[in-house]
């Protein structure tokens, strides 16, 4: 998305109770014309909620959803122009492939040689036009599964709402689907807002996600800045691993500050998000693939410097990388993924290893220590 | 071991079954099938010769005017039924789980009472110095009271609150077997209220509106006591003009007659509602 991104959809402190029980706590987010936002968070966190508010499933509490500058708040579904793919698809049992498809359209009012030309161009796009005369019944969940989406996007809507559509497929299924949906979303050109627990598919389809916790949205940013730049010890956890170190802060300095991250002392960068000030406590966190592990042939001799020594508790061959679990001397369980080198060696790792681990510099995440 | 023992108890059971048909339900039919093609006799009830004597009585005009009142009685029945039903369970079928329960409570509980039972209460209700007219008496909105006992109309007030549950139970199951994201779908495309009731709910809830026709129809042709009781004298259904050719006229193989050709109409019409494809297919569906 080369241009400004204009937006298409708003959510203004969006509120949502059931009972006495809050499932949305003032929510502020806006979706772009043409992205693929992705809600991304743990089950319960209220991501499906704010899916059916705005497919106008359920009415929000307090605040305002707003499409091109209109309030919707209060539209029933079928006013909206906006559709949804349901988890378990919902596909009408009674109708075949074709009149499932066709519903939208009908309803519409749409002449029938219109339909049915639209209906087939849909179909062929989700490579479904050949089972036309199938009930739904009689389809394996893949298929549903794109009778589904081409039943949703004919109507053209402006948002694409999908609850987690991938979820009752396998897996190299579901790897394949995701491809197959980025490259929908781009042909359509239609905006996506996706609903997934699944932080890789999160990451590797969206434009942007939004990470939510117990109602609230944690952080909304790209799948790198998400990953790499985690705003809060949640987000850091929530997406992929993560190892978290407890540090003092001894000095401050004008582009660094000094620290003492298990027994060693470092010199940090300043993190850009928050002052630091001496005496204070952070927490710094790392990706297992930015460690650098080295072996140590003589356990006699000091660690070098900026390395924690360590010895390996166990490890995970995963074909292309080998995760390696370190228990430092400082009682922390550090997590490194390694790649292999084919030309080097030394990366046979066995348990009981004693290493040393460090990391490359600079691509530590400094956050409070709340 | 084990798998032994788990064949023997499947066979037994399967036998059991087999059996309990064979006594209770085959049996009993072919005895009436059978008695239908004897002969009438005033000590034993039935005698040789086999003939066709009985079925010819079938269409004697007095016999006929009787059968298609009773089924039109049994019909209206149906509608009445449905009409009442059908929004009363989809309505409770939108209610949360515990007040659901509640009113399928509340639709049961009367059941425990024996419906002859009800159905004398029903005559408290509908008799001349009963509580409409007493009403409607002392509201002046009529001068001399209503003559609603004894009636066609009472007969079928007490077939409609008799039988207004065997409609409401089927459609029920159906109803709350339908995904509400399903609904909420036909919503999503574009379809308002009515386009959902009329282009998803009835067709997804179709077997269960059969199968409570069904289970309503057949007892309005058959069920002689609410006749007896409501209508006196003057309203026969299908059901008493069987029991008086039995009971009262010793007629056995007209009696017969009559229940054999009952048998083969339920059959037919059951058989055109699975040869329709259509349904055949929900059907495969839902169940």
């Amino acid at each position: 998305m080369e241009t400004t991104p204009h937006p298409l959809l708003e959510l203004k402190n969006v509120t949502k109770f059931f009972g006495s029980n809050k499932v949305l706590d003032d929510v502020d987010l806006t979706i772009n014309d043409g992205e693929f936002l992705t809600l991304l968070g743990p089950s319960g966190c209220g991501k499906t909620t704010l899916l059916r508010l705005i497919a106008g499933f359920e009415r929000p509490t307090s605040g305002k959803i707003i499409m091109n500058g209109k309030e919707i708040s209060h539209l029933p579904p079928n006013r909206r122009f906006v559709n949804t793919v349901f988890q378990q698809y919902a596909l009408f049992p009674h109708m075949t492939v074709f009149d499932n498809v066709a519903f939208g359209l009908q309803m519409k009012g749409l002449p029938d040689e219109e339909i049915e030309i639209e209906v087939f161009s849909a179909l062929e796009k989700v490579k479904m036009h050949q089972f036309y005369l199938r009930y739904p019944s009689e389809l394996s969940s893949g298929q549903q599964q794109r009778v589904a989406m081409a039943r949703a996007f004919i109507n053209n809507p402006k948002v694409l709402l999908l609850d987690e559509p991938l979820s009752a497929l396998d897996y190299k299924l579901r790897q394949e689907m995701q491809i197959e949906l980025k490259e929908l979303q781009r042909d359509l050109g239609v905006t996506f807002v996706y609903v997934t627990h699944d932080q890789e598919e999160a990451l590797s389809m969206s434009d942007r996600v939004a990470v939510l916790n117990e109602g609230m949205i944690e952080q909304v940013g790209t799948p790198i800045q998400i990953y790499e730049e985690p705003k809060n010890m949640f987000v850091a956890k929530f997406v992929g691993e993560i190892n978290v170190f407890d540090g003092m802060i001894i000095k401050v300095e004008a582009d660094t500050f000094d620290t003492i991250v298990e027994g060693m002392f470092y010199r940090l960068r300043k993190p850009s998000t928050f002052d630091v000030s001496r005496g204070g406590k952070i927490k710094v966190l790392l990706r297992p693939e930015d460690m650098v592990v080295s072996k140590v042939n003589d356990p006699e001799a000091e660690a070098p410097e900026n390395a924690l020594r360590g010895v390996i508790s166990h490890l995970v061959y995963k074909g292309r990388t080998i995760d390696l679990w370190i228990q430092t001397a400082g009682g922390n369980m550090v997590m490194a993924t390694q790649f292999f080198n084919e030309d080097d060696p030394e990366i046979i790792y066995q348990a009981d290893d004693v290493v040393n681990v460090s990391w490359i510099k600079d691509w530590e995440v400094i956050l409070p220590d709340a | 071991m084990l798998k032994t023992a788990d064949n023997f108890c499947r066979t037994a059971v399967l036998y059991f079954i087999f059996i309990w048909f064979g006594v209770m339900v085959f049996a009993p039919n072919l005895l009436v099938l059978l008695a239908s093609f004897l002969t009438k006799e005033p000590v034993w009830f039935l005698r040789l010769p086999l003939n066709l004597q009985a079925y010819r009585a079938l269409g004697d005009a007095a016999l006929l005017t009787v059968i298609l009142k009773s089924v039109g009685l049994a019909f209206v029945t149906t509608l009445f039924c449905l009409l009442i039903g059908y929004p009363f369970t989809y309505f409770i079928a939108g209610f949360s789980k515990e007040t659901r329960a509640l009113f399928l409570m509340l639709i049961v509980v009367p059941f425990w009472t024996n419906s002859l039972i009800r159905n004398y209460a029903l005559i408290a209700v509908l008799s001349e110095d009963g509580l409409i007219n007493a009403f409607l008496l002392h509201f002046g909105l009529i001068a001399e009271p209503l003559k609603l006992l004894n009636t066609t109309f009472a007969v079928f007030v007490g077939m409609v609150y008799t039988l207004l549950p065997f409609m409401i139970l089927p459609i029920y199951a159906v109803l709350e077997k339908i995904d509400r994201s399903i609904v909420e779908a036909a919503a999503d495309l574009g379809a308002g209220p009515f386009e959902v009731f009329y282009k998803i709910v009835i067709p997804l809830s179709f077997p269960g509106i059969v199968a409570g026709c069904i289970m309503v129809f057949l007892p309005a042709l058959t069920l002689f006591y609410v006749s007896d009781i409501l209508g006196g004298a003057d309203v026969n259904v299908l059901g008493s003009i069987i029991r008086n050719k039995f009971m009262i006229d010793h007629d056995w193989p007209v009696g017969a007659a009559i229940s054999v050709a009952l048998t083969a109409f339920m059959l037919v019409l059951l058989h055109l509602y699975y040869k329709s494809g259509n349904t055949v297919e929900q059907e495969r569906q839902l169940w």
